[in-house]
């Protein structure tokens, strides 16, 4: 073993055996150290799924304009009585699904 | 990850009670190193989870020397009596005879080279010290120390050199 080696030995052996040694208190106040970083993770992880939702959200509303932008011009086809019908309608979440309810017309032309 | 840090808070505030020579210090830049890995990196891959805390420990530490030089230059006039206290400390300890290594005082000579080699260590420039104990006692290759001290590889092969040099010089006579 060379000087150097023996001098690394030396040191990270004292250094072990002052981990050993470490005094009770201190232990426990480095457990307590821990356990509350480990428990600060999990209000994190929950205040995350808002902001998990939100951003679905704005991804969608993104997607749909993006759809919306490069979708192939088309005269659009001429109001029906029954689509008249649904927009005087109180019928608020056939509206608010209304993006939902025009693709799945465009599925039917399709199909 | 609570085996993780565990298993590595020991060394982390041994090495934080090296660098500041103040328990209660160390134990605050530990736990903040912890929160701080959990909330930023608990997701990232287990395998970069060593270099990352001792990055986010070196920060804390490098953060902490440098707010107490600010303190020392605006408090200075209150700091000088400790640090005289202290090296007069020191110096008696200096003065008393090393007793022989294979004697009776085995255990004395033991805990008196502990004391030098811990000395030793305190008294390496901060660069040097991490990289010495990243290398040497975490076990760090030299690519994960220049993750942890946020340098380059050659860096770290410098200070490693550097710190080993002035270890051996200060540690002369003192070792069997």
């Amino acid at each position: 073993m060379s000087d150097h080696q023996r001098l690394v030995s030396d040191i990270t052996r004292h250094l072990d055996r002052r981990v050993t040694a470490l005094d009770g208190a201190t232990a426990t106040r480095l457990a307590a150290a821990r356990r509350a970083a480990l428990e600060d993770r999990r209000p994190h992880s929950r205040r995350g799924l808002p902001a998990l939702a939100g951003g679905l959200a704005s991804a969608g509303v993104a997607a749909l304009a993006a759809w919306l932008w490069l979708a192939p011009a088309s005269a659009p086809p001429p109001l029906e009585a029954s689509d008249l019908e649904l927009l005087t309608s109180e019928d608020y979440e056939t509206i608010e699904q209304l993006d939902f309810v025009m693709w799945l017309g465009t599925q039917d032309e399709m199909g | 990850m609570e085996r993780f840090l565990a298993g590595v808070e020991r060394r982390a505030y041994i090495m934080s009670e090296i660098a500041t020579g103040n328990r209660d210090e160390a134990l605050d830049i530990v736990q903040d190193a912890m929160l701080r890995l959990v909330q930023r990196y608990a997701e990232r891959p287990h395998g970069e989870w060593r270099p990352l805390f001792f990055h986010i420990l070196q920060n804390r530490i490098r953060d902490w020397h440098r707010a107490q030089g600010v303190r020392r230059r605006l408090l200075g006039w209150l700091e000088r009596p400790r640090a005289e206290d202290g090296e007069t400390a020191a110096d008696a300890v200096d003065e008393l005879p090393a007793p022989p290594a294979d004697g009776p005082d085995h255990g004395l000579a033991r805990e008196r080279l502990g004391d030098e080699l811990e000395r030793a260590l305190k008294a390496l420039p901060r660069r040097q010290q991490q990289c010495f104990l990243l290398r040497a006692w975490e076990g760090l290759d030299t690519a994960d120390t220049a993750r942890a001290m946020g340098c380059s590889t050659g860096s770290v092969k410098t200070h490693y050199a550097r710190a080993l040099a002035s270890l051996r010089q200060h540690l002369e006579g003192h070792r069997p």
